[in-house]
C-alpha cells in the first residue's frame, strides 16, 4: 500500500479529538473565567474527595512495577526474544528524561525544597529537621511514585505493540479486557481521551516552561514578562518543536534530547563545583537514605489528622499531573524501548531517572536551603512571590551568574522543545491509528496545535487554569491505569504460558527431526 | 542405603549427553559395582501421524534407537568400565513407562533431566515425583550442571526424612571427602505477627535458641547423627524454600540433597511444597531428591 505523504488520518479519533481541542480553545477565548471556574471546582472536588485514591493508586503503581520486574515476567523481552534495543542506553535515558520531566525539574528544582522548608507540611523542632522533611517530600513528588505511572503505561504499550502486534495507541491497553472491540468505537473513545489529555497535559508543562523563560529573560535582560511575551515565546518554541518533529525521532528528538541531557549534566556539575560541594554531596547521600527509609510512611501520608490543604496543593496536584502525563510519556517511552527486557525497562524507567532527579534536587534544593540557613532570604522571598524567578535568584548568589542563568534559559527552552516534539509524535501516532512514523504534514499540524492550546490556556487563565485542566484529566486516568495493571498481568501470564508452549513445540519438532533422521540413516544403511 | 542399580531416562535431545556424563560422574563418587540402564520411551504424542509408522516399523524403530543410543554413549561407559543396558519402549505415558520399569528392574536411583522453561516442558520428572509410591531417589540434572562435587547441601527439618538424607550424604564420603552442610531453617511463627517486629532482638534470640536446642536434641538422641564431617548451619527464614534457594546461590553448592516431603507429610502428598519450589527455582544445580 502506498504511504500517504502529508496526512494519514484515522478519522474516528482524529476528527473528534481535534474538535474537542479546538472547541476548548475557542471556549477559552470567550469564557476564560468560566472554564477556570469549572475546572477549579472539579480540581477542588477531586483533591478533597479523591486524594486518598491518588495516594493509593501511585503506591499500587510502584508495587506492581516492582512485582513485574522481579517476577518471571522480568525476563520477557519487548519485541520478542531476538529484539535488540534501537537506541544506546544513554540516548534512551536522555529521551525519557527530556520527554517526561525536564521542564518541571528546572521550574521546581530550587523552588520546591525551599517552599517546603519555609512552609512545611508538619511543624519541626529545628532547621535541620525542616530541611530533611523538605527534601523527603520533594523526593516523594519526583521519585518512584510518579515514575511508577509512566512505567505501567509505557510497559503495557511497549508489550502490546511489540509483542502482540497491536497499534501503538492507548486503546491497545484494553485488548485483554475488551478484545477485538478495541478496534471499534470503545477503542476510539479511549484514544480520543488520550489525545485530549496528552495535549492538555503537555500544555501545562509548556505553560510552566514559558513562564520561566519569560521570568529569566525579564531578570536577565529586563524584557517585560507578560502574557503577550509568553505567547510570543510559545510561538518561537513551537517553531523549534515543529522543526524537530519534521526531522523525525532519530535526527530531531534523539539529537536534541542527548544535547540537552549533556548540557543539564554540565549545569548540575557546575553548581556542585561552585556551590558548597561537600554539603551538597553529603546531602545527596543522606536525602536518598532518608527517602528510602521513610518511603512507606511518606508515600502513604494522607494528611488525615491535621486536615490541612498542604497535600492538595502539592502531593495530589503532582499525582494528577504525573498521571495525566502518563499516556503521552508512556507512548513515547514505549516508542523508544523496543529490545529492552521487562526488568531492564522497569529498573531503567523507575530507578535511574529517580536517582538522577534526587541528585538534581539535592544540589539545587540543597544549595538553596544552605543559603537560607546562612541567612540569605531572597530565594525564599522569590519562591513565595513568583515561583518562576527562583532559579535565577538562586543562581545570582553564585559566581558567573549571568553565564549560568543563560544556560538555565537555554535548558528550559530545549526541554520545552523536546517535550513538545515528543508529544507531537505521540499524538501523531494515536491519530494515525497507531503507526510508528506518521506523515510530515500531520506532525506539523499537531506540533502547531499544541502551541495554540498552550497559548489559549495561558490566555484563558494562566497557570491556575492549566493546573485545573491537568488535575481533571488525572482522576479518570488513575482509574484506567489500575485496569492497565490488571490487563498487563493477565497478558504477561499468557505470554509466559506461550513461551512454555513454544518450548514444547520446539522440543517436539526436534524429536520428530531426530527420529526421522534415524529412520532415514537406517534405511540408507540397509540399501 | 545403597545405590547400585541406576536408570537414566533419555529423550533423544542434546540434553542426553549432559545427563549421561553427569550421571557417570556422580556414580564415580559412590562405592561399589554399578549396573546402569539407559531408557527411552518413544514419544508418540510428539510423533503423531507424521512418520506413518505401523506395527512392523515400531519394532525396527526400537532397534534403530537402541543402536543409536549405544553408538552415542558407549565411549563414556567404556572409559569408566561400567556395564550398561539399553531399553526402548513405546508406552502411552512416559512417566508410567519409567515407573513400571523402575519396579521391574529394582532400580535404586532414577536420573532425569530438569529442563528450564525455554528448553522444554520439563513435566516428566514432576509427574514421576508425584506418582512414585515407593519414593525411589531421583537425581535431576539441569543443562548447567558442572562436573564438580566438593560442596553438598542438605536442607534438614529433623523429621523422619532427615535420617535418610544424612545416610545418602554419608554414602558419598565413604569414597571421597567432601564438605557437607546440613541447613536448618527456623521459621517465624505467624501467630506472633501483630505483636512482633522483625527487629525485636529478644524474640529473635529466643527463636534461634529454640532452634539450636532442637538441633542439639536431634544430634544427641539420633542414631544416624551426623559426624564431625558435617557443618550444621542454622538460618532464619520467613519462607523456607526461599531461604534454601538463597543459601544455595550464595554458597556455590555443587549438589543439593533434599527430602521429597518433610514435616507436613499429613495428607499423603508425594511431593512437598518446599521441595517443589526448590526444584522449580534452582536452575543450574543438580538436585538429588530422596
Amino acid at each position: 500500500m502506498k504511504e500517504k505523504k502529508y496526512f494519514d488520518i484515522y478519522a474516528p479519533v482524529f476528527y473528534p479529538a481535534a474538535f474537542i481541542i479546538l472547541t476548548t480553545i475557542a471556549l477559552s477565548f470567550f469564557f476564560s473565567d468560566g472554564i477556570n471556574h469549572v475546572f477549579s471546582a472539579f480540581q477542588k472536588m477531586a483533591s478533597n474527595n479523591f486524594g486518598w485514591f491518588f495516594i493509593l493508586a501511585t503506591n499500587l503503581f510502584v508495587i506492581a512495577a516492582l512485582y513485574f520486574a522481579f517476577s518471571d515476567y522480568g525476563k520477557i523481552r519487548l519485541g520478542g526474544k531476538e529484539a535488540k534495543p534501537d537506541f544506546s542506553t544513554f540516548s534512551w535515558f536522555s529521551m525519557l528524561f527530556s520527554a517526561g520531566i525536564g521542564i518541571g525539574l528546572l521550574f521546581y528544582g530550587v523552588a520546591e525544597p525551599i517552599f517546603h522548608y519555609t512552609n512545611p507540611p508538619f511543624p519541626a523542632a529545628n532547621e535541620a529537621e525542616l530541611a530533611q522533611q523538605a527534601m523527603a517530600y520533594t523526593f516523594l513528588h519526583w521519585g518512584l511514585h510518579g515514575w511508577g505511572s509512566y512505567v505501567i503505561i509505557g510497559l503495557a504499550l511497549a508489550f502490546f505493540t511489540y509483542n502482540k502486534n497491536l497499534p501503538l495507541t492507548i486503546r491497545s491497553l484494553f485488548y485483554p479486557l475488551i478484545g477485538e472491540r478495541i478496534h471499534q468505537w470503545p477503542g476510539s473513545v479511549i484514544d480520543i481521551l488520550a489525545v485530549v489529555a496528552t495535549l492538555f497535559g503537555l500544555a501545562t508543562s509548556l505553560g510552566l516552561g514559558v513562564q520561566q523563560v519569560g521570568a529569566g529573560l525579564n531578570y536577565l535582560f529586563g524584557i517585560v514578562n507578560t502574557t503577550q511575551t509568553h505567547i510570543i515565546l510559545i510561538g518561537l518554541i513551537t517553531l523549534g518543536a515543529t522543526t524537530s518533529v519534521v526531522l523525525g525521532l532519530d535526527k530531531g528528538v534523539r539529537f536534541l534530547s542527548v544535547v540537552n541531557m549533556r548540557l543539564a549534566l554540565i549545569f548540575l556539575i557546575s553548581i556542585i563545583i561552585i556551590g558548597p560541594t561537600v554539603f551538597l554531596l553529603d546531602g545527596f547521600i543522606q536525602n536518598v537514605g532518608y527517602y528510602f527509609n521513610n518511603l512507606i510512611a511518606v508515600g502513604t501520608w494522607a494528611e488525615t489528622f491535621t486536615q490541612g490543604t498542604w497535600q492538595n496543593d502539592w502531593t495530589i496536584f503532582y499525582w494528577a499531573w504525573w498521571i495525566s502525563w502518563s499516556p503521552f510519556v508512556g507512548i513515547f517511552i514505549a516508542r523508544v524501548s523496543r529490545g529492552r527486557t521487562v526488568r531492564e525497562f522497569i529498573l531503567g524507567v523507575l530507578l535511574v531517572p529517580s536517582l538522577l532527579i534526587f541528585l538534581w534536587m539535592s544540589v539545587f534544593g540543597g544549595a538553596a536551603i544552605y543559603l537560607d540557613m546562612a541567612g540569605v532570604d531572597t530565594i525564599a522571598e522569590a519562591v513565595n512571590t513568583d515561583l518562576s524567578t527562583s532559579l535565577f535568584v538562586f543562581l545570582e548568589e553564585f559566581p558567573f551568574s549571568s553565564i549560568t542563568s543563560f544556560i538555565g534559559i537555554i535548558l528550559v527552552t530545549i526541554f520545552f522543545i523536546t517535550s513538545s516534539d515528543s508529544g507531537s509524535l505521540v499524538i501523531d501516532s494515536i491519530t494515525s491509528g497507531g503507526k510508528l512514523d506518521a506523515p510530515v504534514g500531520q506532525r506539523i499540524f499537531w506540533a502547531l496545535l499544541e502551541g495554540a492550546v498552550a497559548a489559549a490556556l495561558l490566555f484563558a487563565g494562566g497557570l491556575k487554569a492549566l493546573q485545573s485542566v491537568v488535575i481533571s484529566a488525572g482522576l479518570p486516568f488513575a482509574i484506567i491505569l489500575l485496569f492497565v495493571i490488571y490487563a498487563l498481568n493477565k497478558a504477561f501470564k499468557e505470554e509466559i504460558n506461550e513461551i512454555k508452549k513454544q518450548a514444547r513445540r520446539k522440543e517436539q519438532a526436534e524429536y520428530i527431526k531426530y527420529v526421522k533422521n534415524l529412520i532415514e540413516a537406517e534405511e540408507n544403511e540397509n540399501q | 542405603m545403597k545405590i547400585n542399580n541406576i536408570l537414566i531416562c533419555l529423550d533423544l535431545s542434546k540434553f542426553d549427553s549432559i545427563l549421561v556424563e553427569y550421571a557417570l560422574y556422580f556414580l564415580s563418587k559412590l562405592p561399589g559395582e554399578k549396573q546402569v540402564t539407559l531408557f527411552h520411551n518413544i514419544r508418540y504424542d510428539f510423533l503423531g501421524g507424521e512418520l506413518g509408522i505401523d506395527v512392523q516399523d515400531v519394532v525396527t524403530l526400537k532397534e534403530t534407537i537402541v543402536k543409536n543410543i549405544r553408538v552415542k554413549h558407549k565411549n563414556k561407559f567404556s572409559q569408566l568400565e561400567t556395564p550398561f543396558d539399553i531399553i526402548v519402549q513405546d508406552y502411552n505415558s512416559t512417566a508410567d513407562a519409567i515407573l513400571t520399569l523402575k519396579e521391574e528392574l529394582e532400580i535404586d536411583l532414577l536420573v532425569t533431566g530438569k529442563k528450564l522453561p525455554d528448553e522444554g516442558a520439563g513435566i516428566i520428572p514432576l509427574k514421576i515425583l508425584s506418582l512414585d509410591q515407593h519414593k525411589t531417589p531421583i537425581l535431576l540434572v539441569s543443562s548447567g550442571s558442572v562436573l564438580k562435587l566438593n560442596k553438598l547441601l542438605a536442607p534438614i527439618d529433623l523429621s523422619k526424612i532427615t535420617n535418610q538424607i544424612i545416610g545418602v550424604a554419608d554414602y558419598f564420603q565413604s569414597k571421597e571427602p567432601l564438605q557437607k552442610i546440613g541447613l536448618f531453617i527456623y521459621k517465624l511463627p505467624v501467630t506472633y505477627f501483630p505483636y512482633f517486629e522483625s527487629s525485636d532482638e529478644k524474640i529473635e534470640h529466643r527463636l534461634k535458641k529454640k532452634a539450636e536446642t532442637k538441633i542439639n536434641k536431634f544430634l544427641s538422641t539420633n542414631e544416624h547423627l551426623p559426624d564431625d564431617s558435617w557443618e550444621i548451619s542454622i538460618k532464619k527464614g520467613v519462607d523456607i524454600s526461599k531461604a534454601i534457594i538463597k543459601y544455595t546461590l550464595q554458597n556455590e553448592v555443587d549438589l543439593i540433597i533434599i527430602g521429597r516431603i518433610g514435616r507436613t507429610d499429613l495428607l499423603g502428598n508425594q511431593l512437598g511444597g518446599t521441595t517443589r519450589r526448590v526444584i522449580t527455582a534452582i536452575r543450574h544445580r543438580p538436585i538429588l531428591i530422596i
